[in-house]
């Protein structure tokens, strides 16, 4: 729980400096490696924190005028509802960030792996 | 194990990664136009809210921004210099993107942002010259301080606009197309005035008239393609006199005649050919206030964002409302609180295509002698391909636009065109939106050359006009009709037509002045101005309600402009409706007949009559004139019609064998137009109603979400509401001068350029319901009234 609340809090506020998309794989990815101690419980962290994070700024700004643009661009792309594509696009968005998160904690796991091996050696 | 599963997943992350961040193909780059952060969701109606203050680099007083409940600007500046700044800035508020990818696509810059899909649509801008055109245009700006200050201020309000973007909230179509705004230049200004040129003048036949000559000869060319057609009325009245007698060159004794033309030309821009456009002003004596009325509404190939942009413009010496481009400073067609004035296209040819003969060191023969030519590289880029360069031949008549062999076997064209030339449309716009009086608007047209236009004009001491402006080239009779021969001296343009002698018309008695696109004038007009004109419908139909009416309102004139009663019907209908065989109809084909029998001749969205004569006319014209000989250039429906009514026995229509007659073929045409309707629409005729031809406002990229299609419009491209599939009013005003000044506009869009503002097509339901705004005309800053939804302070940065 702390974990997610450090993604979601780091990456809104990296957002507000410099909005691009891949502090979505980013910021997950490095708190995993530093602070994770499970494959499992990443790739939740990073699920719910980027679902979060995006469904939860998409629906700020679908309640406070981006109503006209969402059913323009849910029509461009053929989706029957436009709320729906916010939560379809918010899911696949958080899935991405928790493979990114597992990664995250995959690598640190095969860096301290071979650290050990050496002590051992 | 473990390494093979983090290999996995690294090469899935970076996979994730590269099909996130990089644009594929027609897709946008997904990762950033999905996040809420900085993709398409950042374009809400939040733009819509108006910013208190606003502090500008480049002001030199405040400027104050009043919104309208349009989102109509109305500036107020302290000088010329910051009003032309704002103008810039508002107008890149709102309209950036339009500004930027129409201008891309006037110079034939689109592959550089679309990619290699683009590249003949860029080559064949870049063959005519467009970007040549701007240049020469902005040296005239450049060479007047006055016009180079404005240009600049305009320039620098829509850079100081562009420089405050990032990438959060640049306008949605940059991140849907993944391209990012440049900077305004003046060059870019004058771009928007040569694309305007190209959508007005360049849509010549003379390759189809050419070939058309060969088939039929010069004296049924007479016949089939007249100069002066069935009923012509021109602008300026017919048996009007003019009290000079230039000296005209001589059509050279030796026909130019070729014989080289072998297929059907298909390359000319047809595609170009318009619904036309009105414009009229009546006498205070005619209307019940006493004071002028002027109507306007140019009729343009209709796209969102909108082609105008609604503005009003105050400053010292200066207070005027209007329609204006975005792009460009000034207003284009509007009123002040003096004067009002509107536009329709003149029409008369400025562009003639010349034959020339190459040799291999691309010299061209002229007068007997080999001439150097101009090269120009044309360095076209293009999106994920390599760079194009396409070298450009000029001749003195100007670019060779068509190589040997590009277009229906004719060797190498060059183009003479007035888009070419330097002008000063700036300045016409600039004292037009200043005129206090007819001096003034007199004083003010003569800068304006191409496209010309016919502008008429009213003004608070009751006096209206009209002129068929620009600047248009002194020809023998018919030169420019045909291809020219380019080796011949004789072929050149003859000077200009002096501007005292442009067909003009103030104060006539019958009490109103009027255009559609016609010919202004007629045969007793010295001078040749073309052959390529409307046809007589619309402008028939302007002066004949004019002359019915009397206390005329702004609503009777607002009401005129949606008139949809066609005379090419009200000529033809009874006739065709007179060979139909009766007793040999069906059931649906007889209750066909029958709503015909009662129509009134109008293109009414609500009736199946106009989808019936309509059906029935596309049918019946290439049976008349048969597909395979005139598959190339079809006579018109004013020579049909002529033919028809005073020559029903004639050759064209009728075999000599008598197996196909003029009656025959309107029986057939009826029978296969019946059939193709009930095929489309189903056997009940009440669903066979004119809303189905359905008109296209379509987005200028041409993206379908962001486009309104198939819209339930009245009337056709002959009515004075001109209508057709993607044709349309692109605006509507009608002005009633006195001492408060009334107007109402309307057009179809909005104000914002924002797909997802509220003011991206706010405006189209009026425009449909064919109703129209009441203008807020400010008289100053403290003339606020109704209507006024916010201010906005412009200050100039803090040093």
């Amino acid at each position: 729980m702390r974990n997610s609340m450090i993604c979601i809090v780091s990456g809104l506020l990296l957002q507000l400096v410099y909005p691009v998309w891949w502090w979505l794989m980013l910021v997950p990815f490095v708190v995993c490696f530093f602070m994770e101690k499970s494959a499992f419980s990443s790739f939740k962290i990073g699920v719910l924190s980027g679902f979060m994070l995006w469904f939860g700024e998409s629906a700020i700004l679908a309640f406070t005028g981006a109503e006209i643009i969402m059913e323009r661009v849910s029509n461009m792309i053929g989706f029957p509802n436009d709320w729906l594509m916010l939560i379809v696009a918010s899911l696949l968005m958080s899935v991405v960030s928790g493979i990114s998160a597992v990664t995250g904690f995959y690598l640190k796991e095969a860096i301290n792996g071979n650290k050990s091996i050496r002590v051992e050696a | 194990m473990k390494s093979v599963r983090l290999i996995v997943l690294l090469v899935l992350c970076c996979g994730l990664f590269y099909g996130l961040e990089f644009k594929h193909g027609q897709l946008p780059q997904i990762g950033n136009f999905f996040s809420p952060f900085s993709g398409f969701l950042q374009n809400g109606r939040a733009g819509d809210e108006l910013p208190e203050t606003l502090n500008l680099d480049g002001l030199q007083e405040t400027v104050m921004v009043v919104w309208d409940d349009r989102h109509i600007p109305h500036i107020f500046a302290q000088n010329n210099s910051d009003l032309y700044f704002a103008q810039g800035y508002i107008t890149a508020r709102d309209r950036l993107w339009q500004m930027d990818f129409f201008t891309r696509g006037a110079a034939g810059r689109l592959s550089e942002v679309l990619g290699s899909g683009l590249l003949e649509y860029d080559r064949r801008q870049r063959r005519l010259g467009l970007g040549y055109g701007a240049e020469q245009y902005v040296n005239a700006i450049l060479a007047d301080p006055d016009s180079k200050a404005r240009t600049e201020s305009y320039r620098d309000g829509v850079n100081a606009f562009i420089i405050s973007l990032s990438a959060k909230n640049l306008p949605f179509e940059y991140k849907m197309l993944d391209f990012k705004p440049e900077q305004w230049t003046v060059h870019r200004s004058a771009l928007v005035l040569k694309a305007m040129t190209q959508s007005m003048t360049a849509y010549n036949r003379e390759f189809r008239m050419t070939f058309a000559k060969q088939l039929y000869g010069e004296d049924e060319m007479a016949k089939l393609f007249p100069q002066f057609n069935y009923k012509f009325e021109p602008i300026i009245p017919k048996g009007t006199k003019w009290n000079f007698k230039p000296e005209l060159p001589e059509k050279p004794a030796k026909n130019f005649n070729f014989m080289e033309i072998t297929r059907q030309i298909e390359d000319e821009d047809k595609s170009l050919l318009g619904v036309g456009s009105n414009n009229w002003a009546v006498s205070g004596e005619k209307t019940e206030s006493g004071y002028p009325i002027l109507s306007n509404d140019p009729h343009l190939q209709l796209g969102l964002p909108s082609t105008w942009y609604e503005i009003q413009l105050h400053a010292p010496g200066v207070n005027v409302y209007g329609a204006t481009l975005p792009g460009v400073q000034h207003v284009i067609t509007g009123f002040n609180e003096n004067v009002a004035w509107g536009v329709t296209n003149g029409g008369s040819d400025v562009l003639d295509y010349y034959l020339i003969e190459l040799n291999e060191d691309y010299q061209y023969k002229y007068n007997g002698e080999w001439r150097e030519t101009k090269t120009r590289l044309e360095e076209i880029k293009i999106r994920g391909a390599e760079t194009v360069i396409d070298t450009v031949l000029y001749t003195h008549y100007g670019p060779v636009v068509y190589r040997k062999g590009d277009i229906a076997n004719v060797g190498d064209v060059a183009m003479r065109w007035t888009a070419h030339d330097e002008s000063e449309e700036h300045r016409a716009f600039y004292l037009l939106n200043r005129a206090k009086n007819y001096q003034d608007y007199e004083a003010a047209i003569k800068y304006f050359d191409t496209p010309g236009q016919n502008i008429v004009f009213a003004d608070n001491m009751n006096n209206i006009a009209i002129t068929h402006s620009g600047k248009l080239p002194i020809r023998w009779k018919e030169q420019g009709r045909y291809l020219s021969d380019g080796s011949d001296p004789a072929y050149d343009w003859g000077g200009w037509i002096p501007r005292e002698h442009n067909p003009k018309i103030v104060n006539p008695m019958r009490g109103y002045v009027s255009s559609a696109n016609q010919i202004p004038v007629d045969e007793k007009y010295p001078y040749y101005l073309g052959s390529s004109y409307a046809g007589f419908t619309r402008g028939a139909r302007i002066n004949q309600l004019l002359e019915s009416m009397d206390n005329i309102t702004l609503d009777d004139i607002s009401k005129m402009q949606l008139d949809d009663v066609d005379l090419y019907a009200r000529e033809l209908v009874s006739d065709l409706l007179g060979y139909l065989e009766v007793e040999s109809l069906s059931e649906i084909e007889a209750k066909a007949v029958s709503l015909l029998n009662g129509w009134e001749q109008n293109y009414s969205a609500e009736l199946s009559e106009p989808m019936i004569f309509s059906r029935w006319t596309s049918k019946l014209l290439p049976m008349l004139w048969d597909e395979e000989t005139f598959r190339t250039l079809r006579p018109g429906f004013s020579v049909t019609i002529d033919l028809i009514k005073n020559d029903p026995e004639t050759s064209y229509f009728n075999s000599k064998d008598g197996e196909i007659t003029l009656a025959s073929l309107i029986n057939d045409s009826y029978h296969e137009a019946v059939k193709s309707l009930r095929d489309d629409y189903g056997d009940d005729i009440e669903g066979w109603k004119w809303k189905n031809r359905g008109t296209d406002v379509r987005h200028l990229a041409r993206i379908p979400a962001l486009s309104r299609m198939n819209l339930p419009t009245s009337g056709t491209a002959s009515t004075i509401n001109a209508q057709s599939k993607s044709f349309g009013p692109s605006w509507r005003m009608v002005v009633e001068l006195g001492p408060n000044v009334k107007a109402k506009t309307v057009y179809p869009g909005g104000q914002s350029g924002n797909p997802g503002s509220q003011y991206y097509d706010n405006m189209m339901a009026k425009w449909l319901a064919g109703e129209q705004y009441n203008v807020h005309f400010l008289r100053s800053l403290s003339d606020i009234k109704t209507g006024i939804v916010g201010v906005t302070e412009l200050k100039g940065a803090q040093k």
